[in-house]
Formats: C-alpha cells, sequence, structure tokens
C-alpha cells in the first residue's frame, strides 16, 4: 500500500492496526464485514446508472450509420469509418496540437498560481482581511466567457481604458487583444482573473485540515518560516495537488470552448482551433454529430489512458493518486 | 455559408448571443441523434412549386388599402395611417377543445392569464391554447430533441432559419408531423378564406418529400408564417453626423471609402465602420447565401470570381486606414449604442434599425438619424442589392392528432392570417383597447406598459401563419422613408437562382465555406496577405466546393425548368 | 527573512499564534504589495460592472456602450426594473429551493460513495471506483440525457433539474482522497475498538473532520445548481417558474428579437436593454454568491479549531 500523507505523524502505526488479513477473507465474509460501505455507494451509483450509463450506451453511434427513424439494431455498423475521417482531416491535428498548448499552459500556469495564491492567503493573519479578499478574488469564476472577454476589451482593447490613457500621453494604442502572437499571453491574463481566485479555495481547504500543532512543534524546534512551508505545509497539501494534477491531465483535451470560440475573429482560428471549437465547427454547424460523437470518444480515450499513466507516475513517486493497487 | 447571409447578423447582433449557443453546442456534442451514414450530409434539393395539391389560391379583399402602394415582392405597399380595423374573420362555431403550441419567446414571458390570452380566446370562438413560451435563444437546439421526442404539444412554431440546427430537418419534418395535404388541398376558401389568400408559393415552401428524389412523395406539411419582403438589411449611416462633417450620402463604393477616410479620426476614438462582412458584397455585386451565381454558362462560386478579390482588397484597405474601430474582430462591442454615440458612422444590420433608431429619438434615447446605403457598385458595376427571399417560418402540426383537431387548429390559424386594418390583427398585435393600448394622436395604437409587457415582444400569435400581405406599418415618417428607398433600391434586387427550390448543400462544401470564412477573416483583419486567395480558393474546390457546384447546378436546371 | 528567535508579541493585539515570528518589514512589503495589485486588478473590473449597473441613461449614452468606472448620476432604473416584475421574485425562491435542495442531495450521494470508497480492499471497491472514474472520459451527450428523463417522467417537473447532475465524479474523488488522506486511520480504528459501526463512524469522526472540504464542495454543488440553464431550457419549458439563469438570459436577449423576420413588421415594443440593465442582472446573479462565502469560510476556520482539539 502507497504510503499515506497525513497531517497526524504516525502513520505507521496506521498501516499496521490495518488488517492486512482481510483480503484472504471470503466473499462472503467480505459482504458481512463491508456491506455498510457498499450500501452507502449505492445511491451514487444508482444515479451514474440512470443518468450517465443508461444514455452513455447511445455512443455506439460513433460506429454506426445511425437514422432515428430506425429501429435502433437495424442501423448498420460502419466501423471505425468515423474515426478515419477525424484522423485524416487536415485541421484535426493543428486543432489537436493547440489543445495541447494551451492545456499545459494552462497546467503550468494556472497550478502554481492557485498554490501560491492558497499559501500567501493562509499567512495573511488578520481573519477580516483574509475574508475580504477570499469572498473577492474568487467573483470573477462566476462571470461567463463573454463577460470576460468584454471586460477585457474594455480594458486592455485598441478602445479600452489602456489605450485611451496611453493615447493622453501621445502613445500608441494597445493591440494585445487582436494580435495572435501574444494570445498564449492574453490567456494567461485572462486564466488569472477569472480562475486563479477559485482554484486557490480548494488548496486552502487543505491548508485547513494541516494540524497547527504541527506547526507550533516545528517552531518551537526553531525552524524557519520557510522551512516549515516546505517540510510542514507542501507536504500536507501535496496529494491534493497530485490528485488534481491527475484529474488535470484527464482532461487534458478539454480546455473549453468559449473562451476560444469568442476570439477566434480577433486572433484568427490557427490560434484559437482547439478540439472543442473543431468539433463545433466542422461537426456541429455541418449537422455530423457522428463525427461529433467519434471526436467524444477519441478524447474520453486519451483522457483514460493519461489517467492510467498519471497515476501510475504517482504510485512509483510514492503518491497515492486516484486509486491504488490493493 | 460561404457568403454573409441574413444569419450572421444575427450571430453579430448580442454581446452575450454566444453564451447561449456555447452552452447548447458543446452540452451537445457527442451525441444528438446523428444524421446517416458517411456517404451521407450530400445536401439535397427541395422543389418549393408547380404542386397541384395546394390550396387553390383566391384573392382575398383587403379590409382597407395602403396609400402608398409598391410592387411587391420587393417593394411592399405601406401605410402612413391607421385605418379604422374591420372585422376579418367570421366568428367560427363555439369550440372547447384545448390545445398547446409550443412557440419561441424572446424576453419574458406574460403570465398565461394575461387579459390578451382571454380576449384572444373569445374572439376566435372559445378554442383554449396553451402556449408554452420556450427561450428564444435556444429554441433551435432544444427543439431538436423535443421533436425526436415528439415532446411539443399539439403544434409548433418555428422559424426557418431554426431548421439549420436539425440534423436533417427533411427526415424529421416527413416523420414528425401531420401531413395536411389532404385538408389544404383544393378549395378551403369557405372554411379558411385567408389562408387560401396566402401567396401559393408561400404554400409552396411548406412542402416536403418523403423522399427528395422522387416528386410523387412531395406533401404539405405545415402553414407558412409571412413572408418578409425587401431588403432584410443595411449598411446604417449617421446621417446628421455626416451633414455637420459636410459630407453627403455615398453613391459608390469609391465615396463611401472617402467618406470613411474623410470622417476618420483615430485620435479622437472616431472610425467610420465596424463590421461589414454581411452588407459590403453586394457592393462588388457578390451573390447572397448559397453564393452561387451563374455566369457564362456556369455556376460560379463568388471566391472564383474577380470581384471576390476587390471585395477583400476593399475590406483589407479599410483596416490597414485604421478606417474600422480596432476592437472590431473582438466581437464584443455594441454595435447599436456605439452607433448612438457616434463612436461609429456606418452599422451594418436588419432593416429594423431604422425604425428602431427613430423610436430611441422620439424616445430620448438617441439624436439625430440614421439612413441605409442605396444599391451602389464597384468601378462602375451595375450594383445589386440582397432583398428576402422566403418564408420567415412554420407553424407545425402533431402528427398524433385527429383530422377534426387539424381543421380547429388550421381555424385559429386562418384568425392568426388577419392582415392589417382588421381588428384581429389589432387584437393579436396590440392587445385590448385600454387595456394593452391606447390610440395615438397620429391614430396609430401605442402600448401601455401591460401592453409593452403581454403584447411587445411576444411572438406567440403575431407570426403563427401568414398574412395574405405584409405592408410597411409603424411610425408614418420611417414608413415613407422605407417605401422611397425600396423604390430607389427594387430595380437592383438581386434575382434568386435558385427560385421555387429549397437547396441544402452538401456537409462538405458547408465545412469547406467555414474554412474560407476563417481566412477571409485572416485576410481583413491583417493575419494573411491578399496574395494568399488562389490557395484559399484550390482548396476550397478540391475539399467540398467542386464537388457542390455539381450539386448546385443540378438545382440551378431544376429552377430554371431545364 | 531570516528564522529569528520565536518571540510572543502580548503587548500588541494581535491573532498571530504566539510561537509564529513577526515576518522581516520588507516580507510583509512585497506580500502586502502583491495582494494590493492582485486585488486592485479583480476588483477594479467588477467595480465598474456595478457603476455601470449604477448609471443613468445619459452617461451611458455618452460612453457609447462601454463600461463606466464612475457613474456621474446615480439612477437605480435597472434594479428597479428587474426586481419590478413578481415573476424575478418566485423565480429567485425557487432557484434557491433548487439550490439547498440540489446541494444537500449531492452531499448526500457524494459523501456516502465517498466514504464507501475509502477503504481500498473492501469488497467491490476496484470495480465500483472504476465506474466512477469512467464518467470523467466522455458524456452522454444531448439526446440520450433527454430521453431518459422523458422515460423517467420527469420533463417539465423540478426533478429533471436535480437528478441528472446530482453526482460530480470530481467532487467525489475530491472528497474520498480527503478522506484517506486527512482522517487519521487510528481515530477510525480507534471507534471500531468501540464497536462503532461505519455509519457512526463516518459520522461522528469522519465527518466533522472533514468541514473544510465539505464546505467546498458543497459549495462547488450550489454554484452548480445555481447556475442551472440549459438543463432547465431544454427538459422544462412547459413551467410557469424558471430558474434565474433563464429569467435573466431572457431580460438579456428579449431585444434579440426574432431573427430572421421583420421586427418591424411585429411592432416590437420593448426597450432595448441598456447596457445599466445588462450589468445589473450581472450584479443579481453575483450577489447570492458574495454573501454565500463567508459561510463557507467559517468552516476553515472552524476545521482548524478542531485540528487543534485533536493535536
Amino acid at each position: 500500500m502507497a504510503a499515506i500523507q497525513t497531517s497526524s505523524p504516525p502513520a505507521a502505526s496506521r498501516a499496521a492496526a490495518r488488517p492486512i488479513v482481510k483480503r484472504k477473507r471470503t466473499v462472503g465474509q467480505r459482504l458481512r464485514h463491508d456491506w455498510p460501505l457498499l450500501l452507502m455507494t449505492v445511491p451514487a451509483l444508482a444515479q451514474l446508472a440512470l443518468f450517465f450509463y443508461w444514455p452513455s450506451s447511445w455512443n455506439i453511434i460513433a460506429f454506426m450509420d445511425y437514422s432515428p427513424y430506425r429501429s435502433f439494431w437495424e442501423n448498420p455498423f460502419v466501423g471505425f469509418a468515423w474515426f478515419e475521417r477525424l484522423f485524416a482531416d487536415p485541421y484535426f491535428v493543428p486543432a489537436l496540437l493547440n489543445t495541447l498548448k494551451y492545456s499545459f499552459a494552462n497546467l503550468l500556469f494556472l497550478f502554481p498560481l492557485s498554490i501560491a495564491l492558497a499559501l500567501l492567503m493562509h499567512s495573511v493573519v488578520s481573519t477580516k482581511l483574509r475574508s475580504v479578499f477570499q469572498s473577492i478574488v474568487y467573483l470573477p469564476y462566476f462571470f461567463s466567457w463573454v463577460l470576460v472577454v468584454t471586460i477585457f476589451v474594455q480594458v486592455l482593447g485598441a478602445d479600452g481604458m489602456v489605450s485611451n490613457w496611453l493615447i493622453g500621453f501621445g502613445g500608441d494604442r494597445l493591440d494585445i487583444m487582436s494580435d495572435p502572437s501574444t494570445f498564449t499571453f492574453l490567456a494567461w491574463l485572462q486564466w488569472a482573473w477569472k480562475d486563479a481566485g477559485w482554484g486557490m479555495i480548494i488548496f486552502l481547504a487543505a491548508l485547513a485540515s494541516i494540524n497547527p500543532s504541527l506547526y507550533e512543534a516545528a517552531a518551537v524546534d526553531g525552524a524557519s518560516r520557510w522551512r516549515r512551508m516546505w517540510h510542514i505545509t507542501l507536504p500536507g497539501i501535496r496529494p491534493v495537488i497530485v490528485l488534481l494534477l491527475i484529474l488535470h491531465i484527464g482532461n487534458i483535451l478539454s480546455v473549453g470552448f468559449e473562451q476560444y470560440q469568442l476570439q477566434r475573429e480577433a486572433v484568427g482560428y490557427q490560434t484559437t482551433e482547439v478540439l472543442d471549437t473543431f468539433v463545433y465547427y466542422r461537426a456541429i454547424q455541418t449537422a455530423q454529430y457522428s463525427f461529433g460523437t467519434a471526436a467524444g470518444l477519441f478524447k474520453g480515450v486519451i483522457g483514460l489512458v493519461l489517467i492510467l499513466v498519471a497515476n501510475k507516475v504517482a504510485h512509483r513517486l510514492g503518491e497515492q493518486g486516484i486509486y491504488q493497487k490493493s | 455559408m460561404a457568403t454573409p447571409s441574413d444569419g450572421s447578423n444575427i450571430r453579430r447582433r448580442s454581446l452575450f448571443k454566444a453564451a447561449g449557443i456555447g452552452a447548447a453546442g458543446i452540452a451537445g456534442l457527442p451525441v444528438i441523434a446523428a444524421c446517416s451514414d458517411i456517404e451521407s450530409g450530400g445536401g439535397s434539393t427541395q422543389s418549393t412549386e408547380g404542386f397541384d395539391f395546394l390550396p387553390t389560391h383566391k384573392e382575398y379583399e383587403l379590409p382597407a388599402q395602403p396609400d402608398l402602394v409598391g410592387e411587391p415582392p420587393n417593394h411592399p405597399s405601406g401605410f402612413t395611417s391607421y385605418p379604422e380595423p374591420v372585422d376579418g374573420v367570421e366568428t367560427a362555431e363555439a369550440a372547447s377543445t384545448e390545445f398547446e403550441i409550443t412557440v419561441p419567446m424572446w424576453g419574458t414571458p406574460p403570465s398565461a392569464d394575461d387579459p390578451y390570452f382571454t380576449a384572444i380566446q373569445e374572439a376566435w370562438g372559445g378554442t383554449k391554447v396553451t402556449l408554452r413560451h420556450a427561450d428564444g435563444n435556444t429554441f433551435a437546439q432544444t427543439s431538436v430533441q423535443w421533436l425526436q421526442a415528439n415532446e411539443y404539444g399539439d403544434a409548433i412554431n418555428m422559424f426557418g432559419w431554426m431548421t439549420d440546427s436539425h440534423p436533417n430537418f427533411q427526415e424529421t419534418v416527413v416523420n414528425t408531423f401531420y401531413d395536411l395535404t389532404d385538408i389544404v388541398k383544393g378549395d378551403i376558401a369557405d372554411r379558411w378564406p385567408l389562408l387560401a389568400g396566402e401567396p401559393t408559393d408561400s404554400w409552396g415552401q411548406s412542402v416536403w418529400s418523403t423522399d427528395p428524389a422522387d416528386p410523387e412523395t412531395a406533401r404539405v406539411f405545415g402553414v407558412p408564417q409571412n413572408k418578409s419582403m425587401g431588403p432584410g438589411n443595411g449598411m446604417f449611416v449617421r446621417t446628421d453626423l455626416l451633414a455637420d462633417a459636410g459630407l453627403s450620402m455615398p453613391t459608390t463604393v469609391e465615396e463611401v471609402l472617402e467618406v470613411a477616410r474623410q470622417w476618420t479620426d483615430n485620435a479622437a476614438g472616431k472610425w467610420a465602420f465596424l463590421a461589414q462582412d454581411y452588407v459590403t458584397p453586394e457592393w462588388f455585386g457578390l451573390a447572397s447565401s448559397p453564393g452561387w451565381a451563374y455566369i457564362d454558362g456556369k455556376l460560379v462560386h463568388n471566391c472564383e470570381r474577380p470581384e471576390y478579390t476587390k471585395w477583400l482588397e476593399f475590406r483589407r484597405t479599410c483596416w490597414d486606414e485604421g478606417l474600422i474601430h480596432p476592437d472590431t474582430p473582438t466581437g464584443t462591442l455594441d454595435g447599436h449604442a456605439l452607433h448612438i454615440a457616434g463612436t461609429i458612422l456606418m452599422s451594418q444590420d436588419g432593416i429594423s434599425w431604422w425604425a428602431d433608431y427613430t423610436n430611441k429619438v422620439l424616445s430620448g434615447e438617441a439624436v439625430g438619424a440614421v439612413a441605409p446605403i442605396g444599391a451602389i457598385g464597384f468601378e462602375g458595376a451595375e450594383p445589386i442589392r440582397y432583398v428576402n427571399k422566403a418564408v420567415d417560418g412554420w407553424t407545425f402540426f402533431n402528427k398524433d392528432l385527429s383530422e377534426d383537431q387539424v381543421k380547429e387548429l388550421l381555424d385559429l390559424m386562418n384568425f392568426c392570417s388577419a392582415p392589417y386594418g382588421t381588428k384581429e390583427y389589432e387584437l393579436i398585435n396590440y392587445g385590448v383597447e385600454g387595456t394593452h393600448f391606447a390610440y395615438g394622436e397620429d391614430g396609430l395604437p401605442v402600448f401601455n406598459e401591460a401592453g409593452t409587457a403581454a403584447v411587445g415582444a411576444a411572438v406567440s400569435y403575431k407570426c403563427m401563419s401568414g398574412q395574405v400581405q405584409t405592408f410597411l406599418t409603424g411610425n408614418p415618417d420611417v414608413v415613407q422613408a422605407r417605401f422611397e428607398y425600396n423604390a430607389s433600391v427594387k430595380d437592383f434586387a438581386e434575382t434568386d437562382i435558385f427560385a421555387g427550390l429549397r437547396v441544402e448543400g452538401p456537409a462538405d462544401y458547408k465545412t469547406a465555406a467555414q474554412t474560407l470564412i476563417d481566412q477571409q477573416n485572416d485576410i481583413c483583419y491583417g493575419r494573411a496577405e491578399l496574395s494568399s486567395i488562389p490557395d484559399m480558393v484550390e482548396t476550397f474546390l478540391s475539399s467540398g466546393g467542386e464537388a457542390a457546384r455539381e450539386h448546385f447546378t443540378n438545382a440551378y436546371n431544376q429552377a430554371q425548368g431545364n | 527573512m531570516t528564522a529569528t528567535a520565536v518571540r510572543a508579541k502580548p503587548a500588541r493585539k494581535s491573532q498571530r499564534p504566539a510561537w509564529d515570528e513577526e515576518p522581516s518589514f520588507l516580507g510583509k512589503l512585497v506580500k502586502a504589495a502583491f495582494l494590493v495589485c492582485y486585488a486592485a486588478a479583480i476588483v477594479l473590473p467588477i467595480w465598474a460592472v456595478v457603476a455601470t449597473s449604477l448609471a443613468s441613461e445619459d452617461a451611458l449614452q455618452e460612453a457609447g456602450g462601454n463600461l463606466l468606472l464612475i457613474p456621474t448620476e446615480l439612477s437605480l432604473q435597472a434594479y428597479r426594473e428587474i426586481l419590478s416584475g413578481g415573476a424575478l421574485t418566485d423565480s429567485l425562491l425557487l432557484t434557491l429551493a433548487l439550490t439547498a435542495g440540489g446541494t444537500l442531495l449531492s452531499m448526500v450521494l457524494t459523501i456516502g460513495a465517498a466514504y464507501g470508497l475509502s477503504r481500498p480492499g473492501s469488497l467491490l471497491h476496484r470495480p465500483v471506483l472504476m465506474l466512477v472514474l469512467f464518467t470523467f472520459l466522455f458524456g452522454p451527450g444531448m439526446f440520450p440525457s433527454y430521453l431518459v428523463v422523458q422515460q423517467l417522467g420527469l420533463l417539465d417537473t423540478y426533478w429533471s433539474l436535480i437528478l441528472p447532475s446530482a453526482l460530480n465524479a470530481f467532487n467525489l474523488i475530491v472528497l474520498r482522497s480527503f478522506f484517506m488522506t486527512s482522517v487519521p486511520g487510528e481515530l477510525i480504528d480507534a471507534a471500531k475498538m468501540d464497536g462503532a459501526g461505519e455509519f457512526r463512524i463516518l459520522f461522528k469522526v469522519v465527518l466533522p473532520m472533514s468541514k473544510a472540504i465539505l464546505a467546498v464542495i458543497a459549495l462547488f454543488y450550489a454554484v452548480g445548481y445555481w447556475n442551472i440553464y440549459f438543463q432547465a431550457v431544454l427538459y422544462t419549458p412547459g413551467l410557469e417558474t424558471q430558474p434565474i439563469q433563464v429569467v435573466l438570459q431572457r431580460m438579456l436577449m428579449s431585444t434579440q428579437g426574432m431573427p430572421g423576420a421583420d421586427i418591424g413588421q411585429y411592432q416590437s415594443a420593448e426597450a432595448a436593454p441598456t447596457a445599466a440593465l445588462k450589468m445589473a442582472v450581472v450584479v443579481c446573479t453575483i450577489v447570492p454568491i458574495v454573501i454565500m462565502y463567508p459561510f463557507i469560510q467559517k468552516h476553515f476556520t472552524k476545521a482548524i479549531i478542531t485540528g487543534a482539539i485533536k493535536g
């Protein structure tokens, strides 16, 4: 079993206390032992079965020549024809590359920023200040992308506040909103503004569950502020960081839709074409929904592989990950 | 879609529009019941005229004659005064049936017990209709599911552009809706004089075929809405600002450019243009959607023509010289507000911006005046002007209804078709006098607050079915101005080379056209050079354009009767 | 910042714990400067939204639809317009009820499954976890989901707004991970020794120690329910009272009118929503969120106290 990161020091004692013999029991014995746990998962499983698995079985039409006006099994199978078409599309690979680019840009930027914000916030002593600050920085998360882009145009656009201020000083207008070469930077600004405060919250919750007596003990032992952060804070939230990283990696091909679709005309389709916009423009708008289904399945399979790989890597590094080999 | 169409103005119009599209588009990603196999998406061509099973047209005598007499369809007649309303429909037999009709609704839906609805129910003889006011912004996407699951009540009201969201609308229609053919065939003037008075070509546009290739399978599946007439949009100029600057209304594209150069003042934050995409192609003689023209014995797509390069050159010049608001490509600007504030001189918009702007001036929300640029050409070429071509939409009935129920619904449709000058028209469009409106000084009905809320924005019964004839109505000054404008451009109205057909291009072609639009934007906003046009055209033709030429050529031949 | 000796400063009234050293002046300055800049970058645009919602028509007209930083003339017209209709109040109440009920249900499902799956090696642990993880990978799509809701007879009922999205696998996995890592195993084992069943352990030991994360997850769910839009337009078009986002979206889009038709022909009379109205609508949707946060945050501090007692 992987090492358990816990805020309480005696991790070893816990592992020892666990009855390892458990696995040798018969199914009947295990059922008698574990039925409350199973019972607790039943409502969630029922929900998934009804509203996820039942409708998801329709994904099979990605392999079909499907018409809603035939009975389901009369629709002939066409194998991987839709997928072949997907991979043959000249705009598919650029869209995939862009998706990966923005996904990693987001991961490498937003993640550290959210953690840094959480740490900073955690170190603010005044609860009043902390409370005010926190309840403000997460608000932009609730603004739609349309509003966020609008606000950015108002502030950073060529006719925006900053530009007009520059003009007043005899300068030039900014063109960051419509310059394809700086779009990644613009996207960073937009994520930092919209999502960082929200991302901070879950780390704050993780920080809140670290036992303060650990800090006290370390301080008494003469550990500096930085050493305490390094040896107590970061290990304390490491499982959360790893977990969120794995989940993020599984979603690496879903970078969102609106942010890119809205800015498509401003910076061009070559800069903003990601998988979701690709599907929208090449499948939804032309009513080729099977094509879209195939693209969705492709994303799902890649996501599954990535999650499994990331989880394995996490195990190798001694982390718990999402699940472990029991 | 390769060329700007009426549709693009919808997409651009609102700041918040894309939110709904995004939600609907992506939520629907993996599986909406799909179109058939890989060879499918081949497009279709549906004939909409020359049928012997449509209602026999019988002229309906108008209760009031318009004082401005035009030449429909491209030059509709107009009323500059409000006629004393008369009875247009004989009260039907008392009925107690109940119906539920799904209609798209923009804005806050009125309460179901508003006097508006009870008054209408009484007026048409007691049939109780419950309107399900579904959100108009998402209606196109959500209706896909409702129709396939047969969950839309007894009837549904749809606009023509909404059908684009349906994977295969022809299949949906013939499998989901009531086949009206046997009921409306022949002489129906006795029971439904107003429906019989609707233009035959409106009825023709309600025809779908079970098998589009086989003319024998064509049937009538819906009641057509109005057919809007005349130009549907235009490039509106603030005439007051123009006069202030000592400039006059441009009459050629060269003059437009000159005016734009003189008026633009970058440092002061004043620009001639905002978006230009769907109005400017007509200045260069390019064809409106679907973008094909018949030249020298052959169908040619816009992008293959030399005018296409000139058009993009013009737009690129405007951008390079800073004549366009620099934030235009971000698509988040409120064009109406910028036009009112005088930040931009010219704004492309739907034709109703004329009346809207005038109303705003009257209510003190704006100053000055606007007017659309007329039919103008480039380098002395003969101008063309785009005009509306098709019916606005349809009301479809559920296929599970009984014949008697359908007939009763047709009674209601007949009622809703009452033209300007009838009491029915007044009731449907303005509500009840005293409750919803009062007559103004010029005799025109003016909404009060209750009227604005209940009748003002509601689509409801206003476009259930088409009127015998539609007119320019409303503010007399605007009616007069529009009438004169239409008269001045009617000779340049673009002829529809696919008249009498409903043509849908193959899916590959639509995809190629989307790429073309993206590349066009790159050129217009300085991200690509004009020299890349031959490559763009090459790509377009090889990835679906050339195959589509055949499809559209067949349609053309059918339309011209070859 | 060097490691200075631990010194308590009883003279100054501070919430800083006694063992914590006072940071250097420079460190404080850098931190303060960063926080102020960051907060300003967030607050100014939000302020512009609020200011615009309060601006008079003249001021807006002059601004040409742009946001304002300083509303020259204050006007509450936009808010009056929004709040005048009874429909909006009904809708607010409905959305609050949906949010409360939905969040409660979601928490029950999520906590149950998260705890049920928090013992690796328990019966069927792995396959069940896999079933949950699979939901990350693809979506069921609009039409199949619609069919299920239809077949269950939920169309045009408020259940159709809650049940289909009641469980979020992301939240489930995060919560499960917290249960596994932040609740000391020896406490659970001790409880077991005392003869406590799993349910009792969950309620008496695990949940009280996970307040912070429970608060966060409840917030995630609540926000989801508060923002319900597309489900409502798809599943419940026939209901008289609609969730707030539907009402607001309709208000925003009211004069988009009937695309494709000549609006003038239909005597569209409704006044265009001004920038003030649009922004007032935005403000209305975030005010409840601002109000909600302190309740969530309270649990962050509580968890610390629990931890301290435990320690």
